[in-house]
């Protein structure tokens, strides 16, 4: 036993040797780097620390985001075929997109209209990178359990589900942390706030969808009147 | 050298042209239509021919004596509604001509009936217009149909239902059905069938509460499996609507009632299978095999991902199912006359096949009315003209057969040979697959059957196969199992550990102090 101890002892002093800060590259800062999974372990700090020592960082978060995407794409295609009727032919890129990625840009844009008229204090950039952040036990989650559904049968398929409803549970609740600290929100203002966002997505939504059949009629007009045209000077 | 290559290339050409000879002929010339099933996500995968037109037969060739087409051709059959085979003998509901014709094995004419008397010439009923014919135990059932005058001259539909044995000796009758229940003027009835105890399924026209039953005396006994009404969104805003503006609107809005039915069919065993034509009724329940209480006990394809279509998935042809057999291994055969096309399930609600097709070719039918088997071929009246083609199974269809009746019976391992058979023909046929990962899973070669499962889209078993699978790779694999998750959690662990104390964001214990 003593031996053993002794050996993990030497091994520990063999890795705590190394300057592991110096074998990273200089511009990779390492606080920002860990900065996603300390937010799972301890976010009311970690979102404290984003808010007022600048933390947070932007290019990961959107690296999280594509991370979030990506695991979702996986999770399409691979999770266990006893449980999925996923077919690959069927999968549309922008839907999966729709579904996770825009989510929280939708989201960050609606949170910072909302909340700016209801005396929030944060700012866009930090609304974005903690919105980002909370998604991390989805981004963390995803892949292990489509993994664990590879194996597991149809009679224990309770599992997963728990799994991934805890997972869910908990982006929701740092979403909640997120915002509370954030905008300096007392718990019932910000639960209040984030129902009022989720309203804002969907005028947001409807705004998009708006836009977009404005822009094909009026690109419809357009050619209507260009091809009216060409037939009068044709005949 | 330039006169070898010169020999070398002509001896191609001749290669090649001999070759182009050689070549099979193609599928069309067999039969003027493609078959295609149905993989699980609802897409049509073209699959071989299960049926191939053997011949056509029409008047003539059936010798037919009597009776004149609507065209005014003599002998010949005037719009025949219906077609019932009992034992090696054909009978022809030849409706237009109002007599019922017999036809033997081969499809020669026998005889026909114009009248059913009884042996002492006292009760003698006409075949008017008859529009079903159904033999039970040497007992001929023939649904009539006339026109006649109330007292005030005003015509109405009086049908009736006769019976005699199979020398046409007048046996019993049955009228309109009298009863509390019933209160209808005109009685149009348009099939019977007849089950085992001798009780009578009647569909007649406009009755829409469902098939009448009779007894063997007459006797009403209720109504039977009525199509039911299914709640759509329409149907609710009609409701809303109805409530919303009261009883005056009724009268000018559609009711909501039952579809009926386009025709019936016992089988051997006594279930009634009924079909219907128009697009109203949901698409699962165009065809339904009824128990005895009425309830829909026709399976749905387990297997499938997309809900399960009797008839044409396409919504835009259309599908009028008109007439359906069902022989003695639970093959179902669907006629579609908006299309002429004959569909084949299984008991699972699996299209097999499909064939026929609306032209003029052999092969084809104009307007398919009726179908029949005999012997494994498959007999399809045609209205328009009253001839019959007879279809014939492919090697293709034979096999299938044989390994479906196996898998039927739940004899998987039995039939193993005869789906690898059919997977020679039909490499997309997904049931196939299930049904050679059944087999092997029965013969617990875990690992094998799961690829086959997969491809068969048989999730229930593919999980019964990977839990069985599981427990055996775990236990070969045991004795570096255990040591590897162990290892992982503890290398997991003080990784982290690890790279906290290196990176300096280890947590230092804090010390409470109290002032």
């Amino acid at each position: 036993m003593a031996t053993y101890s002794a050996l993990a002892k030497y091994g520990k002093n063999m890795i705590m040797n190394i300057e592991w800060k110096k074998l990273l590259p200089k511009y990779w800062d390492w606080k920002k780097i860990i900065w996603p999974f300390r937010v799972l372990v301890h976010p009311i700090q970690a979102f404290n620390q984003i808010k007022y020592e600048k933390t947070g960082s932007v290019g990961l978060s959107i690296i999280i985001l594509l991370l979030w995407f990506f695991s979702n794409i996986y999770d399409y295609l691979e999770y266990g075929f006893q449980f999925s009727t996923n077919k690959v032919e069927l999968l549309s890129i922008l839907s999966e997109f729709m579904s996770s990625a825009m989510i929280i840009v939708l989201w960050s844009i609606a949170n910072w209209a909302i909340c700016t008229l209801m005396d929030g204090e944060g700012w866009f950039k930090d609304i974005w990178i903690t919105s980002c952040y909370s998604t991390m036990p989805l981004v963390v989650t995803t892949i292990p359990i489509t993994i664990l559904s590879k194996v597991l049968t149809i009679q224990e398929s309770t599992w997963l589900t728990l799994l991934s409803s805890i997972a869910f549970a908990w982006a929701i609740l740092l979403l909640l942390m997120s915002n509370t600290i954030i905008h300096q929100y007392t718990l019932k203002k910000s639960i209040f706030s984030m129902l009022l966002t989720v309203i804002g997505v969907f005028i947001l939504l409807l705004l998009v969808v708006l836009m977009v059949s404005l822009v094909a009629q009026f690109a419809d007009f357009v050619m209507t009147i260009g091809r009216e045209l060409m037939f009068r000077f044709n005949s | 050298m330039k006169k070898i290559t010169r020999i070398i290339s002509a001896v191609l050409c001749v290669a090649l042209v001999a070759s182009l000879a050689a070549l099979p002929v193609s599928a069309l010339s067999v039969a003027p239509y493609n078959s295609y099933d149905y993989d699980p996500y609802g897409g049509a995968t073209a699959s071989p021919l299960g049926y191939t037109p053997l011949k056509r037969v029409n008047y003539n060739d059936m010798k037919v004596v009597g009776g004149v087409s609507s065209s005014g051709v003599e002998n010949a059959f005037n719009r025949p509604e219906d077609m019932f085979r009992y034992n090696d003998k054909f009978f022809i509901a030849d409706t237009g001509n109002n007599r019922i014709v017999e036809l033997d094995s081969e499809l020669n004419f026998v005889r026909d009936y114009t009248v059913f008397a009884s042996a002492d010439g006292s009760t003698s009923y006409d075949l008017l217009s008859p529009r079903d014919v159904f033999v039970k135990d040497d007992e001929m059932y023939v649904v009539c149909n006339r026109t006649i005058a109330d007292e005030n001259g005003v015509n109405f539909k009086d049908g009736y239902i006769v019976v005699a044995d199979m020398d046409g000796t007048y046996k019993r009758y049955y009228g309109k059905p009298e009863a509390d229940a019933i209160d209808f003027r005109d009685y149009e009835p348009l099939t019977v069938v007849v089950d085992n105890s001798g009780y009578l399924y009647i569909r007649a026209l406009g009755v829409l509460e469902g098939l009448i039953i009779l007894d063997k005396h007459g006797e009403f006994v209720q109504y039977y499996g009525a199509n039911k009404v299914v709640m759509s969104f329409a149907l609710a805003i009609q409701v809303m609507w109805k409530k919303v503006f009261g009883r005056k609107s009724t009268a000018t809005t559609i009711k909501a009632v039952p579809t009926e039915m386009s025709n019936i069919f016992i089988d051997p065993e006594g279930f009634i299978y009924t079909t219907t034509s128009t697009n109203t009724v949901a698409a699962d329940l165009r065809l339904r095999k009824l128990n005895p209480v009425g309830d829909n006990v026709l399976a749905a394809d387990a297997n499938a991902i997309v809900s399960t279509v009797y008839g044409d998935r396409s919504t835009m042809a259309g599908t009028a199912l008109e007439d359906v057999y069902v022989d003695e291994n639970e093959m179902i055969a669907v006629v579609d006359t908006a299309r002429s096309r004959i569909f084949i399930y299984d008991n699972r609600s699996v299209q097999l096949t499909v064939f026929g097709v609306g032209s003029e070719q052999l092969g084809g039918t104009s307007y398919p009315t009726a179908i029949t088997k005999y012997n494994d071929y498959y007999y399809v009246l045609d209205q328009v003209d009253g001839s019959i083609t007879i279809y014939k199974p492919t090697d293709y269809m034979k096999k299938l057969l044989i390994a479906d009746s196996y898998y039927r019976e739940g004899e998987y391992v039995k039939g193993e040979q005869y789906w690898r058979e059919v997977l020679k023909y039909n490499s997309n046929f997904s049931i196939a697959y299930a049904a050679i990962g059944k087999s092997l899973l029965e013969k617990e070669k875990y690992q094998e059957c799961l690829a086959y499962l997969k491809y068969g889209q048989d999730r229930t078993s593919y999980s019964a196969a990977l839990a069985e699978y599981r427990k055996e790779y775990v236990r070969d694999n045991f004795y570096w199992f255990v040591p590897l998750i162990v290892a992982c959690g503890v290398g997991l662990l003080s990784g982290i550990s690890l790279a906290q104390s290196a990176l300096g964001i280890k947590k230092k214990k804090q010390s409470i102090k109290f002032k």
